[in-house]
């Protein structure tokens, strides 16, 4: 099997070990307020007012916690989806892609859903968790499927 | 399509464990297939009739929806 695009198996620990404390942080920063100790100052390619000023400054203060952690949410959960199992074969690579066509349908169902329902300066919510719908329902659905799968075993 | 896997296992006296072993797979993947839950690519059908040393013919069988 090609398999070439996918991480090793060990990787799905580690992903899991990013992705759950990560998320549940995200969520932590979103609902209440980010710790001042991620404030830093970085370097910004649209600063705001980038076509009506002159001079605009490139360099912007902002609180990096909720960009680390979606970044970090993110790379644990594509190490999920995406690392071999221990016995990768052909059965499991199907439903992995079952699941990824699966993920793409809610993930704009979603989405859809959001823009008849949600307007204004609430959408930037619906768009820092669209970020991340996508792939937790790839792995929610992916899991359950394997589970599914190991239940059935002992059905005999 | 139908598959006899069951019966030509238990020929052999092979588990889904020994036959998954054999062929490179996980035990899941035997289990689907003998319940006509997946249908294997070509690759893993001839290597299954090459375990059984028989023809893919002889271990699968097309029945009428697959023509559809």
């Amino acid at each position: 099997m090609n398999t070439n695009y996918l991480f090793p198996n060990y990787a799905k620990r580690i992903g899991w070990l990013l992705a759950v404390p990560s998320f549940i942080l995200l969520c932590l920063v979103i609902m209440t307020d980010s710790p001042d100790f991620m404030e830093f100052t970085v370097f910004s390619i649209i600063p705001d007012d980038f076509l009506n000023q002159e001079n605009p400054s490139y360099w912007v203060t902002n609180n990096l916690a909720d960009e680390v952690l979606t970044l970090t949410t993110i790379i644990g959960g594509l190490l999920i989806a995406f690392s071999k199992e221990k016995k990768e074969d052909e059965y499991i690579s199907e439903i992995r892609k079952s699941s990824v066509i699966w993920a793409v349908y809610v993930n704009y169902a979603l989405y859809m859903l959001a823009t008849i329902t949600i307007y204004g300066f609430d959408f930037l919510w619906v768009l820092q968790f669209n970020v991340l719908t996508l792939l937790i329902v790839l792995i929610v659905r992916y899991e359950w499927y394997k589970y599914q799968l190991k239940k059935s075993l002992y059905e005999e | 399509m139908k598959n006899n896997l069951k019966v030509w296992r238990a020929k052999y006296s092979f588990t889904q464990q020994d036959l998954a072993d054999k062929i490179n797979v996980s035990r899941q993947t035997i289990n689907a297939l003998e319940k006509g839950k997946y249908i294997p690519s070509t690759v893993l059908a001839l290597k299954l009739s090459a375990v059984f040393e028989t023809t893919a013919h002889d271990i699968f069988e097309l029945e009428d929806h697959d023509w559809n």
